[in-house]
């Protein structure tokens, strides 16, 4: 006994999911928010990356963040809102 | 790349929203000029104008090819307008607020501002119905059939009120002279 | 209500109004008449003034412009209702493609082809699989070589689809609807 026990906001871990998100390769922009311990990540994809890549990787990177930030096991979605031309 | 208006319509019906930014953009300074000489007042004209665009992208849907885009965006600025005017506390009107650049002028050119600013003051004077119908035909230029369409009444009622307003603001200026 | 009442003379008020913003002369009767000729003098003054009242320019400055358009643009923009999102395969679970964005990419595609302008662009996924149907009106070029052209757009979709939407395509059904003279 004796440890710390870490509290993190949803508004943190919607935070930390999206500067995850934009760290992956082909993400122009991204926002997140959490509702019922689903954490919804929206971005926008340069277009001419595969979409669907470009969202299971932003889902594993916001997955993994939130395990070692936060120590959370969160179900994360992405939606793709736009798809930036040029 | 420019786009005709129908294409665009399509496209932002089906949630496109760049094809509903490049449509605002065209119609933007009509809609805006139109609720300003409405209304007389620019910040008023500004929201009327928001209004009417958030309108638009809501009601996309209600849009049906057969009418000018630009006709029905007119209908949507002047409701927005009209619902303004009957928010406004009774008094006078604002100031015409269409700001006449000072000019170093020779006496004529001023006397040619002061009568701009006269026919401004007795444009706004109006009774609302009367100056609607009056901006979209003497200085937006739209045919009776398309006033018509626009504020929903017939085109007999439309001749009707654009004479009488011609007639009220034909005295007016005749007592400023 | 809306009835003009007439001149002295019996004329429409109105018809020489008209007349007199139009800039035409008078006819026969009204060049003798002193009440068509008052009146038709008193419309010209009048419409002298409002054509100047119309010249004037009116505008808001460009930044308030950008900012109502920004404010109008963003509201359109906000959260993807469940029926306008595409399914995405993953392993973690499912992710989701705005519909409207796809549309907008596909019809970029369509656009840079050479006599090809995309219109309507409708994607259906019917599942159970993330496969999509396609179907596209578009406008082209007097002159094009249809039978051509549509095929190529077939074909760039169908590629399109798979590499930057990541949904394999099904079908794509393509309509002319217009042409347009170069």
């Amino acid at each position: 006994m004796g440890g710390v026990t870490l509290r993190v906001a949803d508004a943190a871990v919607a935070s930390m999911a999206a500067a995850a998100a934009r760290r992956v390769g082909g993400v122009v922009g991204a926002r997140a928010d959490l509702a019922a311990e689903l954490v919804r990540v929206t971005i926008s994809v340069r277009f001419g990356d595969n979409c669907r890549d470009v969202a299971e990787a932003v889902q594993r990177g916001a997955t993994q963040t939130l395990a070692e930030l936060a120590g959370r096991t969160a179900l994360v979605e992405v939606t793709v809102a736009e798809l930036v031309l040029r | 790349m420019s786009l005709d208006d129908l294409t665009l319509v399509v496209r932002a019906q089906e949630g496109d929203v760049r094809a509903f930014e490049a449509l605002a953009r065209r119609h933007q300074a009509a809609l805006y000029r139109t609720a300003v000489r409405v209304t007389g007042d620019p910040a008023e004209a500004e929201d009327a104008l928001q209004e009417a665009l958030l309108d638009a992208w809501r009601h996309l849907d209600r849009f049906r090819g057969d009418a000018a885009l630009s006709t029905w965006l007119y209908r949507l600025v002047t409701n927005r307008c009209i619902a303004a005017l009957r928010r406004r506390r009774p008094g006078p009107a604002p100031d015409a607020g269409v700001d006449v650049a000072a000019r170093d002028s020779p006496e004529r050119s001023a006397l040619l501002d002061l009568e701009l600013a006269a026919l401004g003051r007795a444009v706004q004077d109006l009774p609302d119905n009367l100056r609607v119908c009056w901006v979209l035909r003497e200085l937006e230029g739209l045919g009776y059939a398309e006033i018509a369409e626009i504020t929903g009444a017939g085109e007999t009622a439309v001749r009707g009120r654009i004479h009488r307003a011609r007639v009220q603001l034909a005295g007016v200026m005749r007592a400023w002279r | 209500m809306g009835e003009i009442a007439p001149l002295a003379c019996g004329r429409d008020a109105a018809v020489v109004w008209d007349r007199a913003e139009a800039g035409l002369p008078l006819d026969a009767h009204g060049r003798d008449c002193p009440h068509c000729s008052a009146a038709y003098a008193e419309a010209r003054r009048l419409e002298v003034a409002v054509h100047r009242m119309a010249e004037e320019p009116v505008q808001m400055p460009a930044q308030a412009v950008e900012a109502v358009l920004g404010r109008v643009l963003e509201t359109a923009r906000s959260r993807i209702r469940p029926e306008e999102a595409l399914r995405l395969d993953s392993p973690l679970g499912p992710n989701r493609l705005a519909r409207a964005a796809a549309a907008t990419a596909l019809r970029a595609v369509v656009d840079a082809m050479d006599g090809m302008r995309a219109r309507s662009c409708r994607i259906a996924q019917p599942g159970p699989d993330t496969a999509i149907d396609v179907a596209l009106t578009v406008v082209a070029r007097f002159g094009l070589d249809l039978a051509y052209a549509t095929a190529q757009v077939r074909r760039t979709v169908f590629a399109a689809g798979e590499q930057a939407l990541g949904l394999p395509v099904r079908r794509v059904d393509i309509e002319v609807v217009d042409l347009w003279e170069a």
